[in-house]
């Protein structure tokens, strides 16, 4: 068998068995999400809560996964979400070397099932599965958990935990591995709820690949040919003597004089890395500074990532008076986001040695916090509503805190820099005991506990910023080519991640470049200039439906869809034009059967149809379109001087966005009113077993 | 497809092969030297390498060597060869290192006209991407503008008729950027800008 390892692994911590069976059946759903997907539909009833014994993990790779293919170290975490409307489906997309170690293990998909009745971890060394006790991890940092479990098994062990957040069952909770990536979507209750606090993976096994020169060769032609930087950005963020265009907010930061400041051994320039050398791909992205601004560089230590990845996107920094001045390491790696942390809750910054560095020291600071304590920011969400909470003086704060609960905490630290200050909020919100509790739970729940003093402003606030009502994060959505982005934020039971549209938008290249290539693969209009969008039409729902298309298949093949598709190249040989159909030559390359562009998409689409019936089960109701898909009313009153179709907004006006659903709709084969698959489009995918399920549920759409 | 890259100035540029041209030492010791400043990011200009000869170059030969450049007769060596027409100046680069849109903007530079560079980029980007200029690209490779002269040069824009199109602006976080009125209206320019500085860096 190539590709696949063949194998699942069922763990089950109520009785604290395991054991190994075929993955083979769930070959048609590729693997990673797709897999895990049709596991939890097969496996966890719908209507189950998500603590409930009855709700499972199910962590999963891909035939890419360790394959050596560029960006192949991404893993997904399926269950059901703990933080949004209908705790429906849920994945988490994590990156580090999980995927790497447990593929090497020996297996596809670990199945993670019942309950221990006290702390335990899951140790894996290839055919040895190990429930270990947990006692005394049970209240630790992640970090310090990764060390001991390291310390107790062996070393290289990739070790993915949850804090003290997931513990307390906390909905805005994750798992953190490597000690920089997080896998989000609230997974961390689901751990917690389990009293699960980590599973280690040590794998030494091969991952047998059908045609490796084939393989070789497109690790070559991606390499030289097609790969850019971070969000495959294919122009460098300043003018450089190579390349025809340049674009300020381009991830390809890299440059001629911009160093890894601290690195060892004394500062390494990051310098030009133009197509056709693939060794200095990993100098592109210079993070670092992309995030932090450059102040960073000094900082540097080097950039870093997840295993089998050329692009190189966290930002692994050292500041030494991180731990005198603030009793922590100043050593830390994380990318985009992560780099936040809950900085921004404290309102002025304290320089320590130069200009610009307290802001840092408190990106750091925070972001550290939230890992270490395993809290999930649910791409910026908590951070929004604890400001949301915190404006006007406090009013709101003091409204659902206990007198003596606002007294303990410091507020001054707030105002005066003190980044303790976000240590101090942090410990408060998972707490059970502390109202502040409540702000932690995401936003649908935060609007459902507090709904009566928040009336209809909080949810669908564009300070807040949600997607919809559902509680998911607007990411990457109307800002990005206006319809398009949107829609592919509205599948999901939490934010979108869906980086495929995004991806082109902010590619570096010039409009009509873009908007060239991209007509050729989706028609006439497909893509608006920045900021002064045009009314929906075919193009734009066919576009949309590629984002979420590719996003689905990286997710389950896998690779990263930070950095694919290669929708363009950095070659202007190539006339920057990229290659959509390596997805399905690595498939074929590697599982050695005969995948074209067009097969691939069938699978994938199977994949969104599962996801989406899944979600109808989970919702007990066919009426997607009002139920699930409903947009933040923000979406349709922001710029309050400007109207919808007018240049400078991404405003969108309301009528337009139901014709965007009908077209959006149409593409998936689903009905119009309801947004909701019919039978035969579930038959189509082979999907007759979920198709009679809904039937028999009155959910399939008349 | 061929694009139009705004309003940076046009210039020719030649380098096809000349088979039938000769080898001589002096047409390598001066490939030596501009491919040397290309690698470098740099174009090299006629009244430097005059200044300075390359090798055993006379003055005759190089003005010979050069003009060959110019109207492709060069021979092999010079074929990867090409040439910007600056205001000053006259540029060489290696076209196999170096686009001709930064050999044009490194013209620029090595005129040494602040006004002209900053009105060319910002009219390029403007018309291009489009997008405002933001401080920042000029304050970097290859400009190193300083903030102090960028506010120089807008406050002499203001008063000079060849630059009537260009405003100065600011994101709501206090960014500053430059944009073109022939590309960009006010209120686009606007939110594109605070797209580009404050959204998009807090949705990264």
């Amino acid at each position: 068998m190539y590709g696949w390892t063949g194998n699942l692994l069922r763990v089950n911590l109520t009785d604290r068995t395991s054991s190994i069976e075929s993955s083979e059946k769930y070959f048609d759903y590729i693997g990673g999400k797709g897999m895990a997907n049709r596991i939890m539909y097969d496996e966890v009833p719908a209507g189950t809560e998500p603590t409930a014994p009855e709700n499972k993990i199910v962590i999963a790779v891909g035939p890419n996964t360790a394959s050596s293919a560029p960006t192949s170290g991404r893993i997904t975490l399926s269950t059901l979400s703990p933080f949004t409307k209908f705790n429906a489906i849920v994945d988490a997309h994590m990156g580090g070397d999980t995927g790497l170690q447990m593929k090497t293990a020996g297996y596809d998909a670990v199945i993670i099932e019942g309950e221990a009745d006290a702390p335990v971890y899951i140790y894996v060394e290839d055919d040895k599965v190990e429930i270990r006790d947990a006692s005394a991890l049970w209240g630790k940092l992640t970090g310090e958990t990764t060390a001991a479990i390291t310390k107790e098994t062996t070393p290289g062990v990739n070790v993915v935990s949850i804090g003290p957040a997931g513990e307390n069952l906390v909905n805005l909770s994750c798992v953190m591995t490597g000690i920089a990536h997080c896998g989000g979507g609230g997974i961390g209750k689901i751990f917690g709820s389990k009293k699960l606090k980590a599973i280690a993976f040590h794998g030494t096994k091969a991952v047998e690949v059908a045609d490796p020169k084939k393989l070789k060769a497109l690790n070559d032609y991606v390499m030289n040919d097609l790969i850019g930087s971070n969000n495959n950005h294919v122009v460098p963020s300043v003018p450089q003597s190579w390349s025809e265009y340049d674009a300020p907010r381009s991830r390809w930061t890299g440059q001629p004089g911009l160093t890894w400041g601290a690195a060892e051994g004394g500062p390494i320039d990051t310098g030009e890395s133009p197509p056709g050398q693939p060794t200095r791909v990993g100098f592109r992205c210079m993070k670092s500074v992309f995030d932090h601004g450059p102040i960073a560089e000094k900082y540097t230590v080097k950039m870093t990532g997840c295993a089998m990845c050329p692009i190189r996107c966290y930002a692994s920094v050292n500041i030494p008076f991180m731990k005198e001045r603030y009793g922590i390491s100043g050593s830390h790696a994380n990318t985009c986001l992560g780099n936040r942390g809950m900085a921004n809750l404290v309102t002025n910054f304290v320089d320590v040695e130069d200009e610009g560095d307290g802001a840092l020291a408190g990106r750091i600071y925070g972001a550290t916090m939230n890992d270490e304590y395993g809290l999930w920011d649910n791409y910026g969400e908590m951070l929004a509503t604890l400001n949301y909470f915190m404006k006007d003086d406090y009013k709101l704060m003091k409204q659902i805190l206990t007198e003596e609960e606002f007294n303990a905490i410091d507020w001054s630290k707030r105002e005066s820099g003190d980044l303790t200050f976000i240590k101090d909020m942090i410990e408060c919100l998972i707490d059970p005991n502390h109202s502040m509790y409540n702000l932690a739970q995401g936003a649908y729940y935060v609007d459902e506990k507090y709904h009566d003093i928040l009336g209809d402003d909080y949810l669908h606030s564009q300070a807040l910023g949600l997607w919809g009502p559902l509680g998911g994060k607007r990411h990457h959505g109307n800002e990005s080519n206006a319809q398009v982005g949107l829609l592919t934020n509205i599948i999901y039971n939490r934010d979108g991640m869906c980086h495929t549209i995004v991806n082109v938008t902010g590619s570096g290249l010039p409009y009509e470049l873009q908007k060239h290539l991209l007509e050729d693969l989706f028609g006439e209009g497909c893509l608006d200039r920045p900021q002064a969008y045009t009314p929906m039409n075919e193009a734009k729902a066919k576009f949309a439906k590629f984002g979420i298309m590719r996003q689905v298949l990286h997710d389950s093949m896998t690779l990263c869809n930070w950095v694919w598709p290669m929708t363009f190249s950095p070659r202007r040989e190539r006339n920057y034009q990229g290659d959509l159909s390596v997805e399905a030559q690595y498939m074929s390359a590697i599982t050695g059967q005969d995948w074209t562009e067009e097969s691939l998409d069938f699978a994938t689409e199977r994949c969104i149809q599962l996801h989406r019936a899944m979600t109808i089960l989970q919702a007990g109701t066919v009426d997607m379109r009002k139920e699930h898909d409903a947009v933040s009313e923000f979406i349709f009153e922001m710029d309050p001087d400007k109207t919808p179709f007018e240049e400078g907004t991404v405003k969108l006006d309301r009528e337009d966005w139901e014709v965007a659903l009908d077209m959006f709709y149409r593409e998936f084969g689903w009905d119009e009113k309801t947004g909701a698959p019919t039978r035969a489009t579930l038959e189509k995918f082979g999907l007759t077993d979920i198709a009679d399920e809904l039937a028999a549920k009155g959910l399939m759409p008349a | 497809m061929t694009m139009n890259h705004g309003n940076l100035p046009e210039a020719p540029h030649s380098g096809e092969l000349n088979p039938a041209a000769q080898e001589n030492s002096g047409a390598q010791e001066l490939i030596k030297l501009l491919r040397a400043n290309t690698e470098k990011s740099k174009v090299t200009g006629k009244k430097e390498l005059l200044k300075k000869l390359p090798g055993s170059l006379d003055r005759a030969a190089l003005l010979d060597l050069l003009s060959k450049t110019a109207n492709k007769q060069a021979p092999p060596e010079l074929g990867d060869i090409s040439h910007v027409e600056g205001q000053k100046d006259t540029y060489y680069y290696d076209q196999t290192i170096m686009t001709v849109q930064y050999a044009r903007l490194d013209a620029l530079i090595q005129d040494k006209d602040i006004m002209r560079t900053v009105a060319a980029v910002v009219r390029s980007d403007s018309k291009l991407y489009p997008r405002v200029t933001p401080f920042k690209k000029l304050t970097g490779m290859p400009f190193w503008c300083t903030e102090d002269e960028l506010l120089g040069v807008a406050a002499r824009m203001k008063l000079d008729e060849a630059y009537q199109d260009i405003r100065m602006i600011s994101a709501s976080n206090g960014v500053r950027g430059f944009f073109s009125l022939e590309s960009l209206s006010e209120t686009y320019a606007q939110s594109l800008f605070e797209m580009e500085e404050v959204f998009i860096p807090d949705n990264p």
